[in-house]
């Protein structure tokens, strides 16, 4: 019996061993797969753990993300350079797997998501999922600036951004929010006290150092390492648009205490001449952008803009500034075909350009265009019964987007220097009489037009 | 609710500190058929606790206002800092819906609008679409599904399109000093520009306010206390189309076509003018000199017990209402164009004002109360 018994023992326990061991096999073999993530048969030898780890923060933030219908889409400036290389790739092959993790492995810090606002319905539901993933999250938030204007409003700070950390990655959501002037908006990143400033490390975020501005962008569903992502249908041109982002709020402030000092004009004919030049700021931003010339509000409509957040009542036009080398010869037909005809045109493209169109009634839309010299910009005016030259002297500057009567346009970002170049120190006050030969304070005499190219470069209609 | 297009369309309401009326009316607001939360703000002005406190009850988005001015005035400054703010905030709307704190909201407030809606996008001749009839009483209101063209603006609820708004109400809007009434000013004919609104025979709000600016307890005992209030929901409403400009002609010549002309010899403020019947169309005919003309039509809306503080509810020198359960169509003769439906034997009824001393009107025997 005892024989018979220690046997049974025998075979028993070397069963029980094999399987253990068995057992041990295919939970270690289950375990390596985890890791380095299934779908990814050819690991090369020299990726390390971290960019895979990269890979599926990603992956569970697109999770957490879509459990709770919210509609982000992929604006991480690294990732979208690589993916605009092979962006024909990925158009035509929607759900093809990928052998590799070509993408979402790139080195980086963080991978940066955009949130529309208005899609997302603010359910604190999403949070609480997140911390149950394992992610330590934070928001940014500041004051509304839709709320800026001639009216004193307060209400709730508005979310900005919000990271999600999770291991040695983070994700950065930027929050967009829709503008008058059919933009997009999103808010810089500034910390408050209480936040941990070693939480995840801001420097190196690509979004958040200003406010930008940024057209709605078309979407497209792509599958980028095996992860479904929404990515801007023309990735280039959004990674364009990136670089010259930078937004600036207009003044309300300063605004307001300007009619303090010298109260609004609400006549009639300030009223009439106000509409008149917002649909002509309208139409003539319609036919540039259509054109793809970059322009800003220059003279006495940046003026207004940067004093008082208005049209000028008593200016008499509505005053561009154009870059020359961004100078194109279909300008003057898009125009004339836009309803507004030449008035008159001044210099030529090498020396002094300068055109005019005419709006509805007396309203010009005067156009100057600007040469770049080594240390400053200048623009060229004219005096057509004189052919005398005039040359108004700028520091340099950098454009930048604005919101002037629900219109997306540029300005000088440098705008106080701007502003006093062209209108000194007291431009504080408002001058009724302007005369555009000798008050501004930039204006140099620039000589005089040889009588033989008076007929090139004076033409009146 | 199904097929909603008013969804998307932001809601403003127009707050001060009345925190308990405040109360009552986003309690009505939030049991609204098809009401979306999250495009409902209020602008309070002032920093007031208690109405922010209630705001926030609601869990909806609320915002302060630093009052500037007084009296009427402020009013306006608020009114305009709040749609010019809503429409910051919801820059793809095409219209807001202003909304007072001293209104309720009937249960199928949203319905009405997303049924009508369309016909302020259409039709440049409308100025408005309001949930309020200024004439519509317990007495002289029957059909909920009855749309009617009216040149007054009453607010108390309405649609506001934002091409109105941004092109020609905010350039212009009353500067700070200018004690003007924010209502009154968008009903003068430089604001309003000949433009009609859409309204309900039965109001789609109810103004429960006694206290307030303009308000006190007399006040709202003689004109607001016995207006009517639609408390049936999903009401479908009827031949929406027939609002549009030409389209409400035709339907006027056709009712007036169908209208039965009642004996005019007898006192219109007594209750037997019109037969005891019901379902019915009548048609009386009051002296309207020229289109400024309101004597008659005063003399009538007072003894009716309707509004009688100016002059609302007409189109063309037209008004339309019930009584006793019949349609009762009132036309100015001759400055109203339907003057020609009047057949020649029919005298247009005159009414002058009383004289100082005596509380007489043109027919004897006054005081023939026709409220129920």
């Amino acid at each position: 019996m005892q024989k018979i018994n220690r046997n049974v023992v025998l075979a028993l326990l070397s069963l029980t061993s094999l399987v253990f061991l068995l057992f041990q096999l295919c939970y270690y073999k289950f375990y390596l797969s985890q890791k380095n993530g299934a779908a990814f048969s050819k690991v090369r030898g020299s990726q390390s753990g971290q960019d895979s780890t990269r890979w599926h923060v990603v992956r569970k933030f697109l999770g957490l993300i879509s459990s709770h219908n919210i509609p982000v889409y992929l604006i991480d400036p690294l990732i979208l350079g690589l993916v605009a290389k092979d962006i024909e790739q990925i158009r035509s092959s929607p759900d093809g797997p990928s052998p590799e993790c070509k993408y979402f492995c790139a080195p980086r810090d963080f991978t940066t998501f955009a949130l529309l606002d208005k899609t997302w319905k603010h359910e604190a539901g999403l949070f609480r999922t997140a911390e149950k993933m394992g992610f330590q999250w934070l928001k940014i938030i500041n004051k509304d600036p839709r709320l800026d204007g001639m009216d004193d409003l307060s209400g709730m700070e508005i979310p900005l951004h919000y990271i999600f950390k999770l291991a040695s990655h983070a994700i950065h959501l930027v929050v967009f929010y829709e503008r008058s002037g059919n933009f997009l908006w999103h808010g810089p990143l500034r910390l408050k006290q209480h936040i941990d400033r070693k939480f995840v490390p801001f420097r190196k975020l690509h979004f958040g150092r200003y406010p930008g501005a940024y057209e709605k962008p078309e979407l497209l569903l792509v599958s980028i390492d095996d992860l479904k992502v929404q990515i801007p249908k023309n990735p280039s041109s959004f990674l364009q648009e990136m670089s010259h982002s930078r937004f600036l709020e207009c003044r309300y402030r300063e605004a307001r205490a300007f009619f303090q000092l010298y109260p609004d004009d609400a006549s009639l004919d300030a009223v009439e001449f106000r509409k008149k030049a917002k649909s002509l700021l309208h139409l003539a931003a319609l036919t540039l952008n259509n054109l793809g010339v970059k322009f800003w509000l220059s003279s006495g409509t940046c003026l207004g803009w940067y004093r008082q957040c208005n049209v000028i009542p008593h200016s008499k036009d509505v005053d561009l500034g154009i870059f020359i080398r961004d100078y194109k010869a279909d300008i003057i037909p898009a125009f004339q075909k836009a309803g507004l005809p030449l008035k008159h045109k001044f210099g030529k493209v090498e020396d002094s350009l300068e055109l005019s169109f005419q709006g509805e009634d007396d309203v010009k839309l005067d156009i100057f265009f600007f040469y770049e010299e080594d240390d400053h910009i200048w623009n060229g005016g004219t005096q057509a019964k004189s052919g005398k030259k005039f040359k108004y002297l700028f520091p340099k500057f950098t454009l930048c987007w604005t919101e002037f009567v629900e219109l997306k346009v540029h300005v000088p970002c440098e705008t106080l220097q701007y502003v006093e170049a062209n209108y000194g120190p007291e431009w504080k006050v408002p001058v009724k009489m302007w005369d555009w030969k000798s008050s501004p304070s930039n204006v140099q005499d620039n000589g005089v037009w040889p009588v033989d190219e008076w007929d090139d470069v004076i033409q009146i209609y | 609710l199904k097929d909603n297009k008013v969804f998307d369309v932001p809601v403003a309401v127009i707050a001060g500190n009345r925190p308990n009326y405040l109360y009552r009316m986003l309690r009505s607001l939030l049991s609204a058929q098809g009401v979306n939360p999250q495009m409902i703000t209020v602008f309070i002005d002032g920093y007031y606790e208690e109405p922010m406190d209630v705001v926030e009850l609601f869990g909806l988005s609320g915002i302060q206002h630093t009052p500037i001015s007084i009296k009427n005035a402020r009013v306006s400054q608020h009114y305009k800092a709040s749609l010019t703010a809503t429409f910051n905030l919801f820059p793809d709307a095409k219209f807001a819906v202003v909304l007072e704190e001293d209104l309720d909201i009937s249960v199928d407030f949203f319905s009405f609008l997303s049924q009508s809606i369309h016909l302020l996008e259409e039709d440049e001749s409308l100025y408005c679409i309001s949930a309020w009839n200024d004439q519509g009483y317990e007495h002289t209101a029957e059909d909920p599904s009855l749309l009617y063209r009216v040149e007054t603006m009453p607010g108390l609820g309405w649609v506001l399109r934002k091409s109105l708004y941004k092109d020609e109400l905010e350039p212009k809007w009353p500067t700070p000093e200018k004690l003007w009434d924010w209502d009154m000013w968008m009903r003068m004919p430089e604001q309003r520009k000949g433009r009609e609104c859409i309204i309900p025979d039965i109001s789609r709000s109810y103004h429960f306010g006694i206290v307030g600016l303009n308000m006190n307890g007399y006040f709202h005992e003689a004109y607001f206390k016995k207006h009517k209030f639609n408390t049936v929901p999903n009401v479908q409403l009827k031949n929406v189309e027939s609002l549009r400009k030409e389209n409400y002609e035709t339907e006027i010549h056709r009712l007036l076509g169908e209208a039965e002309v009642l004996d005019h010899s007898k006192n219109p403020c007594e209750d037997s003018f019109v037969p005891d019947t019901e379902g019915r169309v009548y048609v009386m005919f009051i002296k309207m000199e020229q289109e400024a003309d309101f004597t008659t039509w005063t003399q009538l809306a007072k003894c009716l017990h309707i509004w009688d503080l100016d002059v609302r509810g007409n189109h063309k020198g037209l008004w339309r209402l019930f009584r006793k359960k019949n349609h009762f169509l009132v036309v100015g003769v001759p400055a109203s164009p339907y003057s020609s439906k009047k057949p020649s034997s029919v005298t247009p009824v005159y009414m002058e004002p009383p004289a100082k001393e005596e509380g007489a009107v043109a027919v004897p025997a006054v005081a023939a109360a026709e409220q129920t």
